[in-house]
């Protein structure tokens, strides 16, 4: 037990609700109270954003505890992917549905969910913070969605000297910048320009307003980390053509 | 998901009861109003750090060189082991109370971690209370999300602190629920102008002067979300005044009437009294009742004090309540205000925020009074907002704030018109 009379970060599931709602079609069914609803406001008022985190959260209450708080679950999974149609959905929950041990990716798992891909999150809130949350969240969805594409043992490495045969300028991912990340938009934006006067082109920026559908095929190449990427990027090392670049700081 | 229909007063068409995500706040958030209100208690949520980023989040980006609330949150090991979170409590607070010897309450507040792992904190309050042997009072009381919403963890605080007010049949009227100081001290001034002399209040502005109570206690509610606490000192001999409450002119100088009449002062000198701030009060409102005369008006289930708002905006400012919603419904606590809604109101119960929404899109409302989590998108939608924390906030009850409670929800509307007309 501690004493806190100011913290800097949130909960870990803060720090998945900054990887979903960075994301284009990407939802967050999150088992918790209904008071956990202030985490909105962190993205309505704080970013300042024009729609609400695409969060749905199960809302049970005392009176729910004594009764079926997995039927709750699987109902709100069910009726949360019919109303928002996403391409990607993360099932998890707080510090107080952890307690309760409904295991709700378990149940996201048994459910029809029309095909689309279920990354569950499994993130200890009495021992975790927001940082490492956004960062396991974006590794857990990296992993989950890419993983059939991983290439086969064996497979030679592309050459890290593509470019040049190819003809054109070397590109990078830049992997972490999230929603409510400090300064995260101004970095990207003074990274990008830093690289494009030394010769590098930067291909897909991640997690941070990027659309599921469009963009996570091309992430496993060359990627600077930094922000909340740190676990996604040792997952894409093995399959990226060159070394990682040193950090941005 | 379900929504189903109950029964209502008769004026009213049926309550919309829903049940479904709820987009409130949890009780823990009224420790950001009571702290201010008794600056000699602390206040010590037992929970997660999901709690601590709640109460913080509420209270805006304040950081206080001696905070008067605080977290103590729970670590892994606190849930291994119950009686190693018992000892690790006591020591927590030992150490805050050897450093803030000017602490004279201690409110350990629980929440739905500290609920679920089933840590006692009523017995923790007791055992901590000997140890420190009256140099500091340590009581409990619940704000868990899975028990309370955002106000009523005022209403669980005042409960908590019952039992420490000393039995009496002195005769006196004691208003309950925070009030501004300066308010306070208004309407203690017209009171003893009307004959009152005896006018206490809970929660006082120190922990450790609390009122008593008894068969002489009459008790005119300030805010309509202390169901609890009014029920609690009507079992101590107390005598409830049923009125309105004191939201804009009529609400208020009702409010003061019937604590009034309660004590048998004779109507002309209440008259006296209140008619020249009726007068005033009026022509402070007319200028926002241009504004908002006609307008349409949505309120979402939040603080719990929807319904006396939308009793004021309708009768006093004219606008057309489209949908009242309330977390929860206390017909014995708003007897007197739902007979005063315009018949046909809508009233909805509880909360399903996507099918609200979609009700909200569908009506187009000019205003819809809502949390933090949903302004800004519905501003976005092009519907203007205003924010339901800032009337737990702001001065607001009496004929003499009247006028600055219409502007506070005038002002969103005449800001849309400068941007549309600029
Ligand atoms: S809802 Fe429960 S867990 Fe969440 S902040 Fe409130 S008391 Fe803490």
């Amino acid at each position: 037990m501690e004493l806190t009379l100011w913290t800097y970060e949130g909960p870990p599931h803060v720090g998945a609700m900054r990887i979903a709602a960075s994301m284009e079609g990407v939802h967050y069914v999150l088992h918790a109270p209904q008071g956990d609803t202030y985490a909105d406001l962190l993205f309505t008022m704080i970013e300042r954003r024009d729609r609400r985190p695409p969060v749905t959260y199960t809302t049970f209450q005392a009176r729910d505890l004594g009764g079926d708080t997995a039927e709750l679950v699987k109902r709100t999974i069910a009726d949360a992917v019919q109303r928002f149609q996403p391409e990607a959905l993360l099932v998890g929950e707080s510090c107080t549905a952890e307690l309760i041990q409904d295991q709700p990716g378990a149940l996201a798992a048994g459910m029809d969910l029309g095909g689309i891909p279920m990354v569950s999150l499994d993130l200890p809130a009495y021992s975790k913070k927001e940082n490492w949350g956004a960062a396991e969240t974006f590794y857990q969805l990296v992993r989950g969605l890419l993983k059939s594409q991983v290439p086969p043992p064996g497979t030679p490495k592309p050459s890290p000297q593509r470019w040049l045969q190819e003809g054109r300028r070397p590109r990078v991912n830049l992997l972490g910048p999230t929603l409510l990340g400090f300064r995260c938009r101004e970095d990207v934006r003074e990274i990008t320009t830093l690289l494009q006067e030394h010769g590098t082109d930067v291909s897909v920026v991640a997690p941070r307003l990027m659309s599921m559908s469009a963009s996570t095929r091309r992430w496993p190449i060359r990627s600077a980390p930094g922000w909340s990427a740190a676990s996604a990027c040792r997952w894409c090392a093995p399959y990226r053509s060159a070394s990682t670049p040193p950090k941005p700081f | 998901m379900g929504v189903s229909v109950a029964d209502a007063a008769p004026a009213l068409p049926e309550l919309l009861k829903q049940s479904g995500q709820r987009e409130v706040f949890c009780g823990l958030t009224s420790i950001v109003w009571l702290h201010r209100r008794m600056p000699d208690a602390f206040f010590l949520v037992v929970g997660s750090r999901t709690c601590a980023h709640l109460v913080q989040s509420a209270a805006g980006v304040m950081i206080f060189a001696e905070p008067r609330f605080g977290t103590a949150i729970l670590g892994e090991r606190d849930l291994a082991g119950l009686a190693d979170a018992n000892d690790e409590l006591d020591r927590l607070v030992r150490d805050l109370l050897e450093r803030r010897p000017e602490i004279r309450t201690l409110f350990l507040v629980g929440s739905c971690p500290s609920e679920v792992i089933k840590l006692d904190l009523s017995r923790a309050a007791e055992r901590l209370t000997s140890q420190f042997n009256g140099r500091v009072r340590v009581l409990n009381y619940s704000g868990s999300g899975i028990e309370t919403t955002f106000t009523q963890g005022e209403d669980n605080a005042l409960q908590a602190l019952l039992p420490l007010m000393p039995s009496s049949d002195e005769s006196q009227l004691l208003i309950v629920g925070t009030l501004a100081d300066a308010v306070e001290d208004r309407f203690v001034a017209l009171f003893a102008r009307m004959g009152l002399d005896v006018v206490r209040s809970l929660p006082p502005r120190r922990s450790s002067e609390l009122p008593p109570v008894g068969k002489g206690t009459k008790v005119l509610l300030a805010q309509p979300f202390l169901s609890g606490t009014v029920r609690a000192l009507v079992s101590r001999g107390a005598q409830h005044i049923q009125a309105p409450y004191p939201f804009g002119v009529e609400g208020s100088r009702a409010w003061m009437a019937a604590a009034a009449a309660a004590f048998g002062v004779d109507p002309a000198l209440v008259a006296q009294v209140l008619d020249p701030l009726v007068e005033r009060g009026r022509r402070a409102l007319a200028p926002h009742r241009q504004v908002l005369e006609g307008k349409r008006l949505f309120l979402m289930p939040d603080s719990q004090m929807e319904i006396p708002l939308a009793r004021f905006l309708s009768r006093e400012c004219g606008m057309e309540l489209v949908e009242v919603g309330t977390p929860y419904l206390d017909r014995m606590l708003m007897a007197e205000e739902m007979g005063m809604l315009p018949a046909g109101t809508q009233l909805s119960e509880g909360q399903d925020v996507e099918r609200q929404l979609e009700r909200v899109r569908a009506a187009r409302p000019d205003l819809v009074v809502c949390g933090l989590g949903l302004a800004n998108p519905l501003e976005a939608e092009g519907i203007a907002t205003k924010w339901s924390i800032e009337l737990v906030f702001s001065p607001i009850h009496g004929c003499d704030q009247a006028g600055d409670l219409a502007e506070l929800f005038a002002r969103p509307l005449r800001r849309r018109q400068l941007l549309t007309f600029s």
